[in-house]
């Protein structure tokens, strides 16, 4: 009995249902407070209408993997915190989030929407550090973008720069 | 027999149909398999074909997808280069990358964090339109021939004093020829004949030579009562200041010799030179005729009315006028300067004038005046006269905000005595805006504190309105038997050094003595606690005070009791000068358990050698729980339970010091960080290598940097600056103690005082010159706050 009050279900986009342990679906503050509002209603699924059950398959795996790790404080200005330990990944982490371009896209939408700050800040770690030291061309190509701007503007872009670099 | 072709196809489809379905029902690894072996059947070509189509599929323009807020989380965490990149990229990165956001949140997340000031509109105004005269460079290059020009003209001038100023009323050449600095240059060590330049007051702006100005507005083009900072402008004119300041520099071997061409490659600012003459010339007071002793930048918004007619004698005694080149001269000028000082040919008939500035400057001197210098547009002038305290140099001060104080409110004049109570009759809607503003809560006035070779004390009351352009001092004290050496202040304390080997501590407001540390000690010259000779220079912080002497330690005191907590002897000789700054720094020393760092300390010294130490705070506590290390400092009181025992492993291993036990669970002491040494100083060809250690690359000039004793030494946000009796003035790197720029040659004599602050060095010493040096040329600063 305790240990089916344990376990949570969640229903996500595609309309599959995960039923998970609560201290893995707590990592997301979303989740988290949801339950809390709603209060325990055994059976009852929590929808997730933002994730599909691909990402959130992937997800969970991290959530599983960390669910002993105390919560980020609600209110933490991790502004200086993330900066200043930037481009650091966990090395369990690198690993998960070696996925395509699309996968990533998903899990940082998806860890924005669940509220699951250390995730979302692995994701957003994961794009700068692809974006690092390339050029605009290397960007460009590394995800498909094409280059729309006029000569004109590259000229005042080009300005712009080397103001900036003096 | 033959079916119609169409009934072949049709069955084909539909058994094609029928075995997609039965695939696509499969088991997931059974269709990997599959999809794996018919991959392989496939033609090269084909296979490399799918694989493009495949991978554009799987790419996505995450950043360009994402909702901007992610977007902005995900390029916050690159750096500049990275980001210009970026913006590069495509349109919709562009706008992106130029998102106030992004700028905002890098902006509050560099360290140490980047604030807009708040500039009106029309200070706005006045910043453009001095950045956008096009004849800054050309003026500038006139400047540098006149220069050459006016050389004899302007240094070697008949041998006359001061006072001659006073009756040569023929001086239409704005007092230039009057031969103002001669006495103190014929006291100067310059050793040789180099004239005493003045450089006008334009702005070196030399290097942005024809550069147009930023492409990027430093504001945002909404209209609001006051401008708004434009962020991406703010962080980048940041950038731009750090990497002039903290570019190495190769140091020049004939500093003397002013060479336009190559100095210029090397984006070395040209410092504007300011003295007493300059000061008259832009329509203030006379500057200092007598050696500048102490130097300090008041970064502080300050109005003065200045009204001409001095209240006490009710005759004109300054003159400060927009057209200042009108050489008109009021007979009453000259015939009765009983002033603050001599009048200066070219002064103005005294108009009623409101300058208002954010960019202060005050100075001591041998004249035992201090002055306020206004570091405007329309070119720097002292505005104020701080005289009548001391009647020996003033050889320190320091510049503090402090809450106004019902004690000290007598003194402030713009305390509204509308605090005391509101009418009866005033609701809620009485209390306006004004009334929010002024109350004395949240209010701070900016006092100086000097001291002097008389063993003074003085404090000023630098914003005071009072009327003319001389103040008097606010209070006074005789605070020590031999000269004041240094003087330091926070909101509460100002502490005080001397050479009679004694440090006091008073409170700011009262000047009432709190500690007297050496003073009970008269006659009992063996305690070891003592310095043991002249106190040079203090810091001051929250709990401590750090002293230097000649005696070559550096000792921290408890400010609560005045025990000695620690000492160390830092050098090889005596230290001239330290500077103390808690400001965070972005490497600091690895910590251990317990350790909490408090600042930095660089110390200069007669061995001409500065160092750089870390101020550690650590639990003495073996017992203490993690609760009781952070809290404690919060919270001295409770810390009586807290084990007293020293563990023996606490006898410091890093220096040579010795640690004292605190009275409070808690101890400090210094960890050598690193000495600042410069590559070899020595003129080419005669240095001499030392190949046993190759780190110390020369054993001639000792790899010191500086040659003389190191009189100052100041601690920037990223650099320190240091200046010598050997008349340079030096910038290093905070971080790693790397030589940075050599700023020789612009002083003829030993430097006594540099200051810094995010985009100037200043400097002054024995020649009465200052120079400043403005990192900042050509850029527009009004949201930079200094």
């Amino acid at each position: 009995m305790s240990d089916k009050k344990q376990q949570v279900i969640l229903q996500t986009s595609d309309d599959e249902q995960f039923t998970v342990e609560k201290i893995v679906a707590e990592r997301s503050a979303m989740i988290k407070s949801m339950m809390e509002d709603l209060g325990e209603q055994e059976g009852q699924a929590i929808p997730l209408p933002n994730v599909s059950s691909s990402v959130l398959t992937k997800i969970l795996e991290y959530c599983d993997h960390h669910k002993n790790e105390p919560l980020p404080a609600a209110d933490s200005s991790d502004a200086d915190d993330s900066r200043r330990k930037t481009s650091e990944i966990g090395e369990w982490d690198a690993r998960w989030i070696q996925v395509d371009q699309e996968m990533l896209f998903e899990i940082i939408l998806a860890a924005n929407y669940l509220d699951i700050k250390p995730l979302l800040d692995v994701g957003c770690k994961t794009v700068a550090n692809m974006i690092k030291g390339k050029t605009p061309e290397e960007i460009r190509k590394l995800f498909n973008i094409t280059n729309d701007f006029t000569p004109e503007e590259e000229e005042q872009i080009r300005k712009e720069n080397e103001w900036a670099e003096e | 027999m033959p079916d119609s072709p169409f009934k072949q196809l049709q069955r084909t489809l539909d058994e094609r149909e029928d075995l997609f379905k039965d695939v696509l029902g499969l088991p997931l690894d059974v269709r990997r398999d599959l999809v794996n072996k018919l991959l392989w059947s496939l033609p090269r070509n084909d296979i490399t074909k799918l694989n493009e189509q495949l991978s554009g599929i799987l790419q996505r323009d995450i950043i360009g997808s994402l909702p901007p807020e992610l977007s902005i989380l995900i390029l916050s965490k690159l750096d500049f280069e990275d980001l210009s990149n970026c913006g590069s990229v495509c349109r919709k990165w562009r706008c992106i990358v130029e998102e106030q956001a992004l700028w905002a949140l890098l902006c509050a997340s560099s360290l140490p964090p980047i604030r807009p000031a708040h500039p009106t509109w029309s200070d706005l105004q006045t910043t453009r339109s001095t950045l956008s005269q096009p004849k800054s460079t050309h003026t500038s290059d006139e400047d540098e021939e006149e220069e050459y020009d006016d050389r004899f003209g302007y240094g070697y001038i008949e041998p006359s004093n001061t006072l001659a100023v006073r009756s040569d009323p023929s001086g239409f050449g704005l007092g230039m020829k009057s031969g103002l600095r001669r006495n103190v240059w014929e006291r100067s060590t310059g050793n040789d004949g180099l004239p005493i330049f003045s450089y006008p007051t334009t702005p070196p702006s030399s290097i942005t030579g024809g550069k147009d100005l930023s492409p990027i507005p430093s504001h945002l083009p909404i209209p609001s009562t006051k401008p708004q900072p434009n962020f991406k402008h703010l962080y980048i004119i940041h950038r731009i200041i750090h990497q002039r300041m903290t570019t190495p520099r190769p140091i020049h071997y004939n500093t003397h010799v002013y060479s336009p061409g190559t100095e210029r490659i090397k984006m070395v600012p040209k410092p504007l030179t300011i003295d007493m003459i300059t000061s008259v010339k832009n329509g203030g007071l006379p500057g200092h005729s007598e050696a500048i002793y102490s130097l300090s930048l008041i970064n502080h918004e300050m109005k003065f009315d200045i009204n001409m007619n001095c209240t006490a004698c009710h005759h004109p005694t300054s003159g400060l006028a927009s057209h200042n080149h009108q050489a008109e001269i009021s007979p009453l000028t000259i015939n009765r300067s009983s002033g603050p000082g001599p009048l200066m040919p070219g002064q103005q008939i005294p108009t009623q004038t409101t300058v208002r500035g954010r960019e202060w400057l005050l100075t001591g001197s041998r004249d035992r005046t201090l002055r306020l210098w206004y570091l405007g547009v329309s070119g720097p002038k002292v505005l104020k006269i701080f005289q009548g305290g001391h009647s020996g140099s003033v050889l320190t001060h320091c510049v503090v905000k402090v809450k106004i104080s019902s004690k000290s409110s007598q003194h402030s004049y713009a305390l509204p005595t509308k605090s005391h109570g509101y009418s009866p009759t005033k609701g809620i809607e009485g209390m306006n805006l004004n009334d929010l503003e002024s109350h004395p809560k949240g209010r701070t006035r900016v006092v100086a504190v000097s001291g002097g070779s008389d063993g003074k004390i003085c404090l000023w009351d630098i914003e005071g309105h009072g009327q003319g352009s001389t103040v008097e001092p606010e209070k006074m004290i005789q605070g020590h038997r031999d000269s004041v050496l240094c003087v330091r202040a926070n909101d509460k304390y100002v502490v005080s050094c001397s050479k009679d080997k004694t440090i006091k501590l008073f409170d700011i407001h009262t000047l009432e003595t709190k500690l007297f540390i050496g003073g009970s000690a008269i006659g009992l010259e063996q305690d070891d606690t003592l310095h043991k000779g002249a106190v040079n220079a203090v810091g001051l912080m929250e709990d401590y005070i750090i002293s230097a002497s000649g005696d070559k330690t550096l000792r921290i005191w408890s400010i609560h009791s005045g025990q000695l907590l620690f000492t160390v002897e830092a050098h090889s000789r005596g230290i001239a000068s330290i500077d103390f700054s808690s400001e965070p720094i972005s490497c600091e020393p690895m910590l251990e358990p317990g350790e909490r760092w408090k600042g930095s300390l660089v110390t200069g010294a007669s061995d001409s050698s500065i160092k750089v130490f870390h101020l550690i705070e650590r639990e003495v506590s073996i017992s203490s729980n993690p609760d009781v290390v952070v809290h404690s400092v919060e919270d001295d009181k409770r810390s009586g339970d807290v084990s007293m025992d020293l563990d023996p492993s606490l006898t410091l291993s890093s220096t040579s010091g010795t640690l004292v036990p605190p009275p409070d669970g808690r101890s400090v002491y210094l960890k050598e960080y690193h000495t600042m040494w410069s590559t070899c100083i020595c003129p080419p060809g005669l240095s001499r290598p030392n190949d046993t250690h190759p780190q110390e690359r020369c054993r001639r000039c000792g790899n010191r940097g500086h040659t003389e004793l190191v009189r100052t030494v100041n601690i920037g946000e990223r650099v320190v600056v240091s200046g010598s009796y050997d008349s340079k003035v030096k910038v290093w790197d905070r971080t790693t103690a790397q030589h940075l720029i050599d700023l020789s040659g612009h002083h003829t004599g030993r430097i006594f005082s540099v200051t810094s602050d995010k985009y100037k060095i200043i400097s002054t010493g024995l020649d009465c010159r200052i120079n400043i040096w403005d990192f900042a040329y050509g850029l527009d600063t009004s949201f930079v706050e200094p």
